[in-house]
């Protein structure tokens, strides 16, 4: 079973209830958080995970409303009152986490780790095995480095995109997910060249034959309109329009 | 035939013998219900509306007293064993509030123990858009002048191309007006006699409105506390010079 929450549904644009990227994962007492918009560590919380247990952090992209609360997390890990961070903490993230961080320690030299370690693995297409999961990556063509995620645990597969723009290997990395968290950035017909509009969204899911779709990262025009029409009028099963505190278990 | 059932004809602040004012248009095999207050699932089952019927609830805006009854009837399908998907339609601002609502009940919990799809679709503000067709029904809404933002909806049968259109909670408003253009019944708010407050109307100019609209009938619905329904009924006949029936919970219309 792989439970997840969506804890930021919403983009770099501020708007009321739909906060910037963050997407917590929990593969039984396991957490594994997607993305670090600003604010994701306090929402963390507030959907029962402390960041003082986060073990594994998953970098989709580099743009500010996915990777913020990098320097909050290490602040926080740093200097909690009466806590002493011992375990290491795991940051994966696309080609170019390395550079962001040792760029932040530039800026933040306080947060560098104290008494843990923090270690980097770079990704771009491959698969790794932990104990009861695997993490697969494919290129999601929002940038020239950003990568979707594929967490599969006990035969259940989740596939969450990032910003990302339609493309084969998308459709590969998502092939018949029971759930699909995509980004929907704009409705059909809205000119965008790194982003995914609602046609494509319901193209792709079709393609890759997922169960259910959630309809991730909105822009404002894509909460003017009927967005899951549109993702309708391609795709035939669940559709669902995250909001923050979207918790779904597949 | 069409019908249109009145669920609850009451303003916010009611009395004992309305519910708020919800209503369901039932077809031959589906039924569309439009706001959702009180005790849907008793109100639909007195007027012979199965529960397996609706597919599509329509929500005009996020006042309390035309939503509330959604937390309750969300469960209440569950609990009745539903599996299919629910489509609920409303504005950009009614769908965050609806949410917010099903949140404060922890309702994604409620999805790990096998809740029935609830898909949430927005209704653009666009005047008269075409909102979704059914097999028997096509819907079109319209955003009117209200408090906060408002749509009015218009339901048409698609064999016999005969329409009804409910004005939600509005002042007197062209947009709604010509929604309801070559309507046979104009379900209107009346929340007052004659004087105009903001944000609503009075019966006076909701027939002035039926009016306007050319509808074959006008039917008052959203009314005050005890309020004198042959007063009403006058003040609207008055300006509309048409039939006029002043709504009761339960009250039948075919179309």
């Amino acid at each position: 079973m792989i439970r997840f929450t969506i804890l930021g549904a919403g983009t770099g644009v501020p708007m009321p209830q739909r906060s910037p990227a963050g997407v917590l994962v929990q593969i039984g007492a396991t957490p594994l958080l997607f993305d670090l918009g600003p604010g994701t560590i306090p929402r963390l919380d507030a959907a029962g995970v402390s960041y003082r247990d986060l073990e594994f952090v998953f970098l989709t992209h580099l743009h500010p409303d996915h990777t913020l609360d990098l320097v909050m997390l290490l602040q926080a890990l740093n200097y909690t009152p009466s806590f002493t961070r011992e375990r290491p903490l795991r940051l994966f993230g696309c080609v170019g986490t390395r550079a962001l961080y040792d760029d932040l320690l530039r800026a933040y030299p306080s947060v560098a780790p104290r008494g843990f370690e923090l270690t980097i693995r770079e990704l771009s297409a491959e698969r790794i095995a932990f104990d009861a999961w695997t993490i697969e990556t494919a290129p999601s063509a929002h940038t020239a480095t950003s990568i979707a995620y594929r967490i599969e645990a006990e035969d259940k597969a989740l596939v969450y995109t990032g910003d990302a723009k339609e493309n084969p290997a998308l459709i590969e990395i998502a092939r018949d997910a029971d759930a699909f968290v995509c980004e929907c950035a704009f409705p059909r017909g809205y000119a965008t060249r790194d982003h995914m509009t609602a046609d494509a969204v319901g193209r792709v899911a079709r393609a890759a034959r997922v169960k259910r779709v959630i309809l991730n990262h909105l822009y404002p025009p894509a909460l003017e309109v009927d967005v899951v029409a549109q993702v309708r009028a391609e795709y035939a099963g669940e559709i669902i329009v995250a909001e923050d505190g979207t918790r779904i278990q597949v | 035939m069409p019908q249109v059932v009145l669920l609850g004809t009451g303003a916010a602040l009611s009395d004992a013998t309305r519910e708020h004012t919800y209503l369901v248009v039932k077809g031959r095999h589906e039924a569309i219900l439009i706001d959702c207050a009180g005790s849907p699932v008793q109100r639909l089952e007195k007027s012979g509306v199965a529960l397996e019927q609706i597919d599509h609830v329509i929500l005009t805006h996020h006042h309390p007293d035309h939503i509330y009854g959604v937390s309750v009837f969300l469960l209440d399908l569950w609990l009745a064993g539903r599996k299919k998907v629910l489509r609920i339609f409303g504005l950009a601002e009614t769908l965050r509030a609806t949410r917010a609502m099903m949140r404060a009940f922890e309702w994604e919990r409620w999805f790990e123990v096998g809740f029935f799809p609830v898909e949430f679709h927005c209704i653009p503000k666009r005047q008269r858009s075409a909102l979704f067709t059914t097999p028997e029904f096509s819907i079109a809404t319209t955003p009117t002048k209200h408090l906060l933002p408002t749509v009015a909806v218009r339901v048409q049968a698609r064999a016999t191309r005969r329409a009804v259109t409910y004005s939600s909670d509005t002042e007197m408003c062209d947009a709604v007006a010509q929604l309801a253009r070559g309507s046979d019944i104009l379900f209107h708010e009346a929340t007052t006699l004659r004087q105009a407050t903001g944000g609503h109307t009075s019966a006076q100019q909701a027939g002035m409105q039926a009016k306007r609209a050319g509808v074959k009938k006008l039917v008052l619905v959203h009314l005050p506390p005890h309020c004198d329904a042959q007063k009403w009924r006058a003040a609207a006949e008055k300006s509309f010079g048409g039939r006029v029936v002043v709504g009761k919970d339960f009250a039948r219309f075919e179309f």
